[in-house]
C-alpha cells in the first residue's frame, strides 16, 4: 500500500507540473480522468530532465527536490494571463456513451491482472532499465560514471536516462522495487488508453470510435506481451501520444499549446533512441498535412514548440556523448555500409521475416483495419487522419533499413525486435484509424452524435 | 426527441460497436483464462523471450542461491570462469537473479580486470557449475 500511495503522490506532483505547462498557455483546460494523465506525462516530461541537469549541477535530487521542480512548473499556471480562458464545456454523455467507457476500462482491469499475475522476470530489460534506475543516484546524489564502467556497455548504458529518472520521480525518490515497477507499467498502461480516447474525442469524432479505439489498443500486443512492455515501449507509446494530442491541438489553432507540446516532443529522445525520428514526424505530420489550408499559420505556430522540442531532445543527445565511453555495441558497429550494400542484393529476402511478423494472431487484425482506415481517410481527405497514419508509416519504414546495416542476422534481429517495435506504434495508428471512420467531415458541420 | 444523424454515421457507428465487441469478447477470454489460472505467457514475444532465457535451469539455480549472500545495492561482477556460459545471456538472466544488485558481467578477462567493481564485489562460476563469491576488504557496506 505505501508503494502506491508514494507513487500516486508523484504522480499527483507530476500532473501539477503538466497541469501548469497546459494552462500556461492560457487556457484552462477542462479537468477530466484523461487531462489529468495528460498532465501527468507531461508533468514526468519536464521534471525528469530537469532533475537530471539538477543533479549534474551538484544540487541534490531527493523527494524535496522533486516536489520543488514540479511545483515550479505548477506555477506556470499562475502567470499572468494564463488561465484566462476556459475550455469549452464537454456535451452531456448519453447511456450508449457511458455503456461504451465500460469495454476499455474492462480492458484495463484485465491488463493489471496479468501484470500482477505474471512474474516479473519476464521483464528482462525492465531490469536492465531499472538497474540504472537505482544505479544512478544512491542517497540524493546523481552519478553518472557507473555508465563508463566497460562491463556496463553490455547493459545497454547508451540507453537514454529519460525512463529511470522518470521510475525514480515516481517513487519520490527511493529505489524501484520490483512492486514499484508493477504499478507504474499499469500506471503507463491507463495512460496510453487515456490518450487515445481524449485525442479521438478532441477531433470531433464519433464519441464511441473514442472508446473503440482506446479498447482495441487496451487488449493490443503492446498491453498483452509482457516482453514488449518491458523494453520501453509503453513509455514510449505514452509519451508519444500526448506529444500527437498536444501537436495536433498546436496545428488546429492553439497556439498557446507550444511549450506543452515541445516539452512533450523533446522528452521522446530521453525515453528511447527513436524518438528522436517520433518527434520530428509527431509535429512534422499534424503541422504539414493536418489540414489542407493555412500552412503558414501553423507553420507560425509549431515553431516555438520545436524550438523548445530541439533544445530538449539535443540535451539528452549531449549527455549521452559526454557520459558514455566510445566505442559501444551498436547495431552499426563494423563495416555497416558493406553490409547493407550487400543486403541490399536481395532486399525481399532479407526483409521476409519481416511480413510472418505482422501475421501473428496476436495483432487482431491490426494490419488490415490500417489499411482499410487509410483507405477511408484518402477517399474522404481526412487530413488529421492522414497525418496520424504518416507518422505510423514514417517510423516503421525508419526501422527497416537498420536491419540492412545491423551486425546481427537480419532474420534473427527482426524475429527480435520488429514485433515489439511496431507493437508501440499501434495506439497512434488506432487514432488514425478512429479520426479516419468517426471524425466529422471537414467539409460541413460535425456530425450529431446525440443519438448514439 | 433525438436529432437525425447524417447517414455516414450509421456505418461508422456500427463499425465503432464491432471494434467494442471484438475487444470485449477478447477481454472477457483473458479474464476467464486469469481466473483460471491457465498459462498467460502465450504472447509471440514472450514465448520466444523464454525459450532463450530458460535454457539453463542449473545455472539460474546456482545463481539464484547465491542472492541471499549480497548486499541490497552491491555492484557485483558476475565471471563465467568456466567459459561455457555465452556472457549476453548470463549478464540478462543475472539481472533477473539479483535484481536487488547492480549486475556487471565483462565479456573479457582484460574487462573483469579494468573495471574498479569487479576488483570488489565477484562471482566467479567454475568449472564445477556453483558460483563463489569473492569480495575485497575494501568492499563498500
Amino acid at each position: 500500500m505505501t508503494h502506491l500511495l508514494r507513487i500516486a503522490l508523484g504522480f499527483v506532483l507530476c500532473a501539477a507540473a503538466g497541469l501548469g505547462l497546459l494552462s500556461g498557455g492560457g487556457r484552462v483546460p477542462r479537468i477530466s480522468l484523461e487531462t489529468v494523465a495528460r498532465a501527468g506525462a507531461l508533468g514526468i516530461a519536464v521534471t525528469s530532465p530537469a532533475l537530471v541537469l539538477l543533479g549534474l549541477a551538484g544540487l541534490p535530487v531527493t523527494a524535496v527536490s522533486i516536489a520543488a521542480v514540479a511545483l515550479v512548473f505548477a506555477s506556470l499556471s499562475l502567470r499572468p494571463g494564463a488561465g484566462d480562458e476556459c475550455a469549452p464545456p464537454s456535451a452531456p454523455t448519453g447511456r450508449a456513451e457511458r455503456l461504451s467507457a465500460l469495454v476499455p476500462a474492462g480492458a484495463l482491469l484485465v491488463f493489471a491482472g496479468k501484470i500482477v499475475a505474471v512474474p516479473l522476470w519476464c521483464w528482462d530489460h525492465y531490469v536492465v532499465w531499472g538497474m540504472k534506475s537505482r544505479a544512478l543516484w544512491t542517497g540524493g546524489i546523481l552519478d553518472l560514471t557507473l555508465l563508463q564502467a566497460r562491463p556496463f556497455s553490455m547493459a545497454n548504458a547508451d540507453y537514454p536516462l529519460g525512463l529511470p529518472m522518470a521510475w525514480r520521480v515516481l517513487t519520490l525518490g527511493a529505489e524501484p522495487v520490483a512492486l514499484d515497477f508493477k504499478i507504474c507499467h499499469v500506471l503507463l498502461g491507463i495512460g496510453v488508453v487515456l490518450a487515445v480516447r481524449q485525442i479521438v474525442r478532441e477531433s470531433g469524432a464519433l464519441r464511441i470510435w473514442a472508446d473503440a479505439a482506446a479498447s482495441f489498443v487496451a487488449v493490443s500486443p503492446l498491453f498483452w506481451d509482457t516482453e514488449s512492455l518491458g523494453i520501453a515501449e509503453m513509455p514510449l507509446a505514452w509519451f508519444a501520444l500526448t506529444a500527437l494530442g498536444l501537436a495536433l491541438r498546436l496545428a488546429r489553432s492553439e497556439p498557446g499549446l507550444g511549450l506543452a507540446a515541445g516539452a512533450a516532443l523533446g522528452f521522446l529522445p530521453w525515453v528511447k533512441k527513436e524518438g528522436t525520428s517520433l518527434a520530428v514526424l509527431l509535429l512534422a505530420a499534424p503541422v504539414l498535412l493536418g489540414s489542407t489550408r493555412g500552412l503558414p499559420a501553423r507553420l507560425r505556430r509549431a515553431r516555438p514548440a520545436a524550438g523548445i522540442a530541439a533544445a530538449i531532445g539535443i540535451a539528452a543527445v549531449l549527455l549521452e556523448w559526454r557520459f558514455l565511453p566510445r566505442g559501444l555495441t551498436s547495431f552499426f558497429a563494423g563495416d555497416w555500409s558493406a553490409r547493407f550494400a550487400a543486403r541490399m542484393r536481395h532486399p525481399i529476402a532479407v526483409l521476409a521475416p519481416a511480413g510472418s511478423e505482422l501475421l501473428f494472431p496476436a495483432w487482431l487484425g491490426f494490419w488490415f483495419f490500417l489499411a482499410a482506415g487509410f483507405a477511408l481517410a484518402f477517399r474522404r481527405r481526412r487530413s488529421e487522419a492522414l497525418a496520424v497514419f504518416g507518422v505510423v508509416l514514417g517510423q516503421a519504414a525508419l526501422y527497416l533499413p537498420v536491419y540492412f546495416a545491423t551486425y546481427l542476422d537480419p532474420a534473427a534481429h527482426i524475429r527480435a525486435s520488429l514485433f515489439r517495435l511496431l507493437a508501440a506504434l499501434l495506439p497512434i495508428g488506432a487514432v488514425g484509424i478512429a479520426l479516419a471512420a468517426g471524425a466529422p467531415s471537414p467539409r460541413g458541420a460535425p456530425e450529431d452524435v446525440s443519438a448514439s | 426527441m433525438h436529432a437525425k444523424r447524417p447517414i455516414a454515421a450509421r456505418p461508422a457507428s456500427i463499425a465503432a460497436a464491432l471494434l467494442l465487441l471484438l475487444a470485449a469478447a477478447v477481454a472477457a477470454s483473458r479474464a476467464a483464462r486469469i481466473f483460471g489460472g491457465t498459462d498467460l505467457l502465450d504472447a509471440p514475444s514472450e514465448r520466444r523471450f523464454f525459450a532463450w532465457a530458460y535454457r539453463d535451469p542449473a545455472a539460474l539455480r546456482a545463481l539464484a542461491a547465491t542472492a541471499p549472500a549480497l548486499r541490497f545495492g552491491e555492484t557485483v561482477c558476475v565471471c563465467d570462469l568456466s567459459g561455457r556460459l555465452d556472457p549476453g545471456w548470463l549478464r540478462v538472466m543475472a539481472t533477473y537473479e539479483l535484481a536487488h544488485q547492480v549486475v556487471l558481467v565483462p565479456t573479457t578477462s582484460a574487462q573483469a580486470r579494468s573495471a574498479p567493481p569487479c576488483r570488489r564485489t565477484a562471482l566467479l562460476l567454475r568449472a564445477d557449475g556453483t558460483f563463489v563469491l569473492e569480495r575485497t576488504r575494501d568492499a563498500p557496506s
